[in-house]
């Protein structure tokens, strides 16, 4: 068979689930990115800076705060600074105001400034890959190119839901049913609506995490493969060439790649080592090269994200802060965060909603009434689970394995936070960065649909979805009201 | 495969399911759209300039002559911090409380809105007091600076000024009959402007709709 027949063999193994939950995450991301006013989600007008800067000059940008004269003015007319993190004040709504921009993004200006803020320390793969609608809308204004940019980005989140579905094929092969569950549910997230739909690698991020998600499951579901090893190094590089967070996630995955190597071993050891050989060779090969071909490395910034490795912090107390940041406080522990119930005020509400610079929100007693479908969920997802048990038992180590790669990641964030305590805390206390693990949302909600049992399983599933497709939607309103209300 | 053995009853129920979820959505979005948001309906007059007054403590600042006008739900305070203290607030005629509401801690931005209770006539020169509980860092109270005897007070200091506050109410007009006003707006500050900007929103919001709806259909029968 030819190359090109096996590849239309695997495409049409690929269920049909995984393609329409692919096309709705794009549709659902670009939606958003039609409704949220340009460089109103957080961080944007840094990650624009970013690649516009590589498109326009070829170099990385520095930290700085000079956007280039194109965005800042077209900033300063859009009223940004008045806007973002002020709920009050809407975007701008007469008629002179909009002659007044279309004047000035029609001036000459120049698109070159050196500075891209927060995102400069960030890898540049995303922002190469954008370099592209970049190009495309040449000839149009700064606010033509951001909304080509945007959609470009919101394919990502059609790469995150067809892996989410994968993913479960691997995970959960006996409840085909089950995996449209978990694939609409991530489809759906308005979080990854909303930052696929923006400027930001944080779409690019997901997608590698998803992929990362599946490789590992059908390693662990058909063995290691010196193919599904090249596939796993793949995704690391692209991973450590996205975003720095990325690095949260290695840990866990090397686990993952040693307990797959081992299994393989038991096969055929030469294979096994090779297929070894093979991940570590293309991820370290191809990062390495990468890195040194654009002259940063991103395991280079991060001590500045892990502040323990740096400051004269005391890794007891970084724990305690760790643990609080996601948990509650234990007895003997130092209240770092007062007041605050971190698990539902920052992770729980980031979820339900917290959109544009966070400064989004739904009346409060939203956040009390979601209690109770989570509550729901997470009963059905514990039954599922004990019904189960006998097959958690025997996948422990994979298990085992994602868990490694969930702490991985809010280790990373916590530690990130942790650098800015004293003066600043909760910075990244932001639900978006755990959004790499949205396969285990989706296998999550999937196994909740099966825990209403063989014959309410699918009943469960559809209302599930019909939920998320509300909590879309009513989130879509939100962002309306708050930005045009 | 279990799930064929569902068989039309299986489908049925799975599209009775979808059914009525999406009615209860259209029917809760009509809830919502009837609803009116909420306005400013006045304002104590100071533009929110400089800061104030900045704290790290659970302190109560006050500030006399303000006007707090009958039916106003919600009271907002120029307040920045990175993550929002608890905030309670308490509005007094006299030596009387007339209003008061509290917002719990965990709140981002540069202003915090603090709903209240309602009074039912207007009270002129009103004492605003507010406590600021449960903070993380520090609290920025946001105003102008004014003569001392005009300004606000913190545990018996005065401050160099006054702080920014606007008094909200239910807007006499629904989301509904804004939404006019709504689609024009959501047309300005764009690449290619104009209210066609909302039949691509409708346009790809319905279709993933409708897409996930055949989905489920047939992968869930």
């Amino acid at each position: 068979m030819n190359a090109y027949r096996r590849a239309t063999v695997a495409i049409r193994r690929i269920p049909l689930a995984a393609w329409s939950c692919a096309l709705i995450a794009c549709l659902n991301a670009a939606c958003w990115s039609l409704i949220t006013p340009p460089f109103q989600v957080t961080d944007e007008p840094s990650h624009f800076a970013y690649a516009q800067y590589l498109a326009e000059s070829g170099r990385l940008p520095s930290d700085g705060g000079n956007f280039g004269p194109a965005q800042e003015i077209a900033m300063r007319d859009l009223e940004q600074q008045q806007v973002h993190y002020s709920p009050q004040n809407h975007t701008i709504s007469t008629q002179a105001q909009q002659d007044r921009l279309e004047r000035d993004l029609a001036l000459p200006l120049s698109r070159i400034g050196p500075d891209a803020g927060v995102a400069a320390s960030e890898p540049p793969l995303y922002y190469a890959l954008e370099t592209i609608p970049y190009y495309a809308g040449r000839g149009g204004t700064v606010l033509d190119r951001l909304a080509l940019m945007r959609l470009f980005s919101t394919l990502f989140a059609g790469v995150v839901a067809f892996f989410v579905v994968l993913f479960l094929r691997e995970a959960l092969p006996r409840a085909p049913w089950a995996w449209t569950v978990g694939g609409l549910g991530v489809a759906f997230s308005p979080l990854l609506g909303l930052m696929s739909g923006a400027v930001n690698p944080d779409a690019l991020l997901y997608a590698v995490s998803a992929s990362l998600f599946y490789c590992l499951a059908r390693g662990f579901r058909r063995g290691l493969t010196p193919k599904l090893a090249i596939a796993i190094g793949l995704v690391i590089a692209t991973g450590l060439m996205t975003k720095l967070n990325f690095v949260g996630l290695i840990p866990g995955t090397a686990l993952g790649v040693v307990l797959l190597t081992v299994r393989a071993g038991r096969q055929s050891r030469r294979t096994a080592y090779r297929s070894l050989a093979l991940t570590l060779g293309v991820a370290g090969g191809l990062y390495v090269s990468m890195s040194t071909l654009v002259g940063q490395f991103a395991f280079n910034q991060l001590p500045s994200q892990v502040s323990s490795a740096v400051g004269d912090k005391s890794i007891l107390g970084e724990s305690s802060y760790i643990w609080q940041l996601y948990f509650p406080r234990m007895p003997g522990m130092h209240d770092y965060f007062v007041g605050i119930d971190t698990t539902r005020d920052f992770w729980i509400q980031g979820y339900v909603g917290l959109y544009g610079w966070l400064d989004t929100v739904f009346p409060t007693w939203v956040y009390s009434f979601a209690l109770l479908p989570l509550a729901i969920v997470s009963l059905l997802l514990g039954r599922a689970l004990l019904m189960g048990r006998a097959c958690v038992r025997r996948r422990l180590a994979e298990l085992i394995v994602y868990g490694a790669i969930v702490a991985g990641l809010m280790l990373l964030v916590g530690a990130a936070d942790y650098s800015g305590f004293p003066k600043v805390i909760g910075e990244y206390a932001q639900t978006r960065y755990l959004l790499p693990t949205l396969a285990l949302f989706g296998a999550g909600l999937a196994l909740a649909a099966r825990g209403a049992g063989q014959r309410w399983g699918p009943v469960a599933g559809a209302s599930l979805v019909v939920l998320l497709i509300a909590h879309d939607f009513f989130s879509q309103l939100l962002e309306i009201s708050r930005f045009y209300g | 495969m279990y799930w064929r053995h569902l068989g039309t009853t299986g489908k049925a129920r799975i599209k009775a399911v979808l059914a009525t979820g999406l009615s209860l959505t259209a029917v809760a979005t009509s809830v919502v759209l009837a609803q009116s948001p909420s306005v400013v309906v006045a304002t104590n007059k100071v533009r929110p300039q400089t800061t104030i007054y900045v704290t790290s403590y659970e302190e109560t600042i006050c500030q006399a002559g303000e006007t707090l006008r009958a039916g106003v739900s919600a009271i907002r305070l120029w307040l920045n911090a990175a993550i929002g203290p608890r905030v309670t607030v308490a509005v007094f005629d006299g030596s009387k409380l007339i209003a008061g509401g509290t917002r719990a801690a965990g709140w981002y931005g540069t202003t915090v809105t603090v709903p209240v209770r309602s009074v039912r006539r207007d009270y002129s020169n009103t004492r605003v007091c507010f406590r600021v509980s449960s903070i993380n860092g520090y609290v920025q109270a946001v105003g102008r600076e004014t003569l001392p005897r005009l300004a606000g007070t913190s545990e018996g200091l005065t401050l160099p000024g006054r702080i920014s506050i606007a008094y909200l109410s239910p807007s006499r007009q629904s989301w509904l009959a804004r939404a006019g006003a709504v689609i024009r707006h959501i047309g300005f500050g764009r690449a290619a402007s104009g209210t066609w900007i909302v039949y691509p929103i409708a346009a790809l919001m319905l279709a993933a709709i409708a897409l996930a709806s055949w989905t489920v259909v047939r992968n869930l029968e």
